[in-house]
């Protein structure tokens, strides 16, 4: 069990990673990755969602749904969508410069598909227990933080680079993105043959 | 496990530590003797050690 939780979390964090491997989530990724520190605050909020999110959406899944399996989608998005308004409220109170510095893209984690992909993933396609869910979201979580800190680092540090004007800006943007994205590959298959 | 799974994950944990290493921006002050001459040079736009004074070999492959 403890070896399969492990297994649960590393593969939704490295192997399966949401951004780089599945291409979920590309919506922070490239719009609040310019500084480290928003970064991870932008990943622990994610990890917040996708936790509460992989909680309801067992409960609903087991509990609601098979009674109503037509609701799966509208819950689903209801339940995150909950989530993101008490995130955005804490965090405006908490942390006013942090509210700023994620501007749109803090009510955008509603409609972060990586977020909707995990609670369907986790009820339907894999159908984990409440234990499996909970370590398979945070560690979704963690790989999106992983993804985003990996890609602020780059970007903060080309910008003391002398990079030609060619591929300044987005296109230097891409160009790491599809380079995390070749690297994280190189993990396919761990675990599978052990 | 294939040993290169281990390499993969050594350089991600090398990656994750290097993200937080800070680069610092070069210094612009060039009254601090920017190029160990042994006196602040100013007048020159720092670029070089005036011409009766050498470089000391500390001073060599600053950034």
């Amino acid at each position: 069990m403890n070896q399969n939780v492990f297994w649960i979390l590393l593969s939704a964090m490295i192997v399966n990673n949401f951004t780089l491997m599945m291409f979920l989530g590309l919506c922070p990724f490239m719009g609040v990755s310019s500084r480290v520190g928003t970064a991870v605050r932008m990943g622990l909020a994610n990890i917040f969602v996708l936790t509460i999110t992989a909680i309801c959406a067992w409960f609903l899944h087991n509990f609601v749904l098979p009674y109503a399996p037509y609701l799966r989608l509208i819950s689903f998005i209801v339940v995150i969508a909950s989530m993101v308004q008490i995130t955005e409220m804490a965090i405006k109170k908490l942390s006013p410069a942090l509210f700023r510095q994620l501007g749109i893209f803090l009510p955008l984690i509603t409609t972060n598909c990586a977020i909707l992909g995990m609670a369907l993933w986790q009820t339907t396609k894999y159908d984990y227990t409440l234990i499996q869910g909970l370590f398979y979201a945070v560690g979704a979580g963690l790989g999106l933080t992983l993804a985003l800190v990996l890609m602020a680092s780059i970007r903060e540090n080309t910008e003391l680079s002398d990079v030609p004007s060619l591929a300044k800006g987005t296109a230097l943007t891409l160009i790491i993105a599809a380079s995390l994205s070749l690297a994280f590959m190189g993990f396919s298959g761990l675990g599978s043959a052990s | 496990m294939n040993p290169v799974y281990g390499i993969l994950l050594a350089a991600l944990l090398f990656a994750v530590f290097g993200a937080f290493y800070r680069r610092e921006p070069e210094s612009s002050s060039c009254g601090a003797d920017p190029q160990g001459c042994g006196q602040a040079d100013e007048t020159a736009g720092c670029s070089a050690c005036p011409s009766n004074h050498e470089t000391t070999e500390s001073s060599h492959g600053r950034f």
